[in-house]
């Protein structure tokens, strides 16, 4: 149960709000003094959800949210929380944090290093610069994790959970950030200062988000997710890699307890298809549907997602987490419009299908979604069907016999 | 003969403070094609820390550890002029030591050795270094990095120190630690503070320097 005290909220609302509108920092603190001392993580949360209750969008949200943190920190660090035991999920995200800072730690050691010499030396610099970078990318599994794994976990336990659209938001400027980065840096004609900038934004905002982490997102979490959830969570974490620290010793596999399909045992046997469904149907149809080279996720009539596949080397990472997740949640705010549209299209018949094609990691990926009808035409949600389609592009002439060479 | 072998044939020869048999190991292990990197991690490193087990546990004297250590000195200078080549061809520069009061240094040698492999300059200040002396001369020389190792965990505080002391003095500094005295809280320590890594043994270190400060030119 998250609870805060209203009058420090309105306080800290006032002070916000000043900061928002171009306050003095200084003056706004001393104003408020008195009710800054004490304030908790969940008075933050409190906040962001209010910004958002009165139309406050995530961009204005974000265009302060540093501003505000970095005089709210003092405050904010004092606040005691019980730190994650070894080996629980919360414990390795935040050593993976640790070992991000030691790595941003090291590209400002080498721009200190070239202080006063950057115009003159740039291509080394950049040369230098690149790996680090290009490593910094590599930390993308922990936001990952975050998305997939521990904010549908904050959506059951809190009430407040609209804020995590924030951090999401956020997630993706910094994946942004880092490509331009990278690409600034391979490139010949970058000039310093928008490298440097660059840079700055980067450092910044990737220390930000560590700071948002530790200082309100994780205490809170570990004060309201109870603990066998952190267990599952902690199992569904091996799903992925874990940035820039040994990857742990995994946990003891339970049976039965991992699944990416949405049917209570009780109601396999009365599911909505034609008779009744046995374990071993189950089991084929899962094998079936993992060993096709799509990503297939369904979302159900209550916009709900309610399956996925694992088809090997997915494209679109899921964890068992997003099962009954609401699907406006599994999106960044960035994207949720087309999410939605898409969804009411479907559900007012108006549309069947609807297509999009992108390029990631070198790789071709046409992404389908369509509409999933019952046989009397009524809606019962939506399918996404995405497929690395490279190869199958660049496919030629005919092959009429068996080549496995 | 593999990697593994040699550990128990390196052991009674530390203990029988048989130089030239250890000098005869190392020899036929880089005739094998062993590199540095595996002789140190593979072969010296499970010995030393035998050795480290065994006198903990009062089965060897305190001279019986030291002539040990004395001769995996040796060693290590042995292989040294493969290591040397490399040294400074990039511009990183790594200052490694062990903490105040902490009287073992083939670690921290070890790990210095490792960065020059990967092309660094490496200041290796030994053991027992006091703080104010190691702050002084990271001052100096402004390292990219500063190594502090720990073989007996009684030095925690003494780590724990040395780390605030450095962020007060130089707050980006990246830190690494390491050493058998960590094995377990170095997570702890890392968790701690801002911007330390906790690096558990040689093979965490070379994965980190390939990938955060890989250098294209680096001979095999």
């Amino acid at each position: 149960m998250i609870k805060s005290d209203r009058n420090k909220i309105e306080h800290l609302i006032a002070f916000s709000t000043g900061m928002m509108s171009g306050g003095d920092g200084k003056e706004l603190i001393e104003k408020h003094k008195e009710a800054l001392n004490g304030i908790t993580p969940y008075d933050m949360l409190y906040l962001e959800e209010y910004q958002m209750q009165m139309g406050i969008t995530v961009p204005e949200i974000k265009k302060e949210i540093n501003k505000i943190l970095n005089v709210l920190y003092e405050y904010l660090k004092e606040y005691e929380w019980e730190r994650p035991e070894e080996g629980s999920f919360l414990y390795y995200l935040m050593l993976e944090n640790r070992a991000f800072e030691f790595r941003l730690n090291t590209m400002k050691k080498i721009l200190k290093a070239y202080k006063g010499r950057e115009l003159d030396e740039l291509g080394s610099l950049k040369a230098e610069l690149l790996p680090h970078l290009e490593s910094f990318a590599g930390f993308e599994p922990h936001y990952v994790k975050k998305e997939n794994i521990l904010f549908p976990y904050l959506e059951k336990h809190w009430k407040e959970y609209k804020p995590l659209r924030v951090m999401w938001s956020l997630h993706d400027d910094l994946r942004r950030m880092i490509k331009e980065l990278i690409g600034l840096a391979k490139s010949e004609q970058s000039e310093w200062m928008t490298l440097n900038r660059a840079i700055g934004n980067y450092y910044f905002g990737a220390f930000g988000m560590i700071q948002k982490e530790e200082i309100i997102v994780y205490p809170i979490a570990a004060g309201t997710i109870p603990k066998e959830d952190w267990a599952e969570m902690h199992r569904q974490s091996f799903d992925y890699p874990f940035p820039f620290i040994d990857r742990p010793a995994p946990p003891a596999e339970e049976s039965g307890s991992d699944t990416n399909i949405d049917i209570p045992y009780s109601n396999r046997a009365a599911t909505e298809l034609n008779g009744p469904v046995s374990d071993q149907f189950l089991q084929r149809a899962t094998m079936i549907f993992d060993s096709l080279p799509l990503d297939i996720t369904y979302v159900d009539e209550k916009d709900k997602v309610r399956y996925f596949n694992r088809a090997k080397d997915r494209f679109f990472p899921r964890s068992p987490a997003v099962i009954g997740r609401d699907v406006r949640n599994c999106h960044p705010p960035e994207s949720l419009h087309v999410v939605e549209e898409i969804v009411n299209k479907f559900r007012s018949g108006e549309r069947d299908e609807a297509e999009f094609w992108i390029t990631m990691r070198g790789k071709f990926i046409h992404i389908r979604y369509f509409a999933v009808r019952s046989e009397k035409g009524e809606y019962k949600g939506v399918l996404e069907v995405s497929q690395d389609v490279t190869k199958i592009r660049e496919l030629q002439g005919q092959r009429r016999l068996l080549d496995w060479e | 003969m593999n990697t593994q072998s040699s550990n128990n044939e390196l052991l009674p020869i530390l203990l029988n403070g048989d130089r030239n048999r250890g000098l005869e190991v190392v020899n036929r292990l880089l005739e094998e094609g062993k590199d540095v990197i595996t002789i140190y991690e593979g072969v010296i490193k499970p010995a030393m820390y035998e050795v480290g087990e065994l006198w903990e546990a009062g089965k060897i004297s305190v001279a019986s550890e030291h002539l040990a250590s004395a001769i995996v000195e040796t060693l290590l200078g042995h292989l040294y002029y493969r290591i040397i080549k490399n040294s400074g061809t990039n511009k990183m520069v790594v200052v490694v030591t062990s903490v105040e009061d902490e009287v073992h240094q083939i670690g921290a040698k070890m790990v210095s050795d490792m960065f020059e492999i990967h092309g660094w300059t490496s200041h290796f200040l030994g053991a027992n270094t006091p703080i104010d002396e190691l702050l002084d001369f990271v001052t100096k020389v402004n390292p990219t990095i500063i190594g502090l190792s720990m073989s007996i965990d009684l030095h925690t505080r003494n780590l724990e120190k040395t780390i605030l002391k450095i962020r007060e003095r130089i707050p980006e500094m990246p830190i690494l630690i390491g050493g058998q005295g960590l094995h377990e809280e170095g997570k702890e320590i890392m968790l701690k503070h801002n911007g330390v890594l906790y690096l558990k043994d040689l093979p965490a270190l070379e994965k980190f320097l390939n990938q955060a400060y890989y250098d294209k030119d680096r001979p095999n």
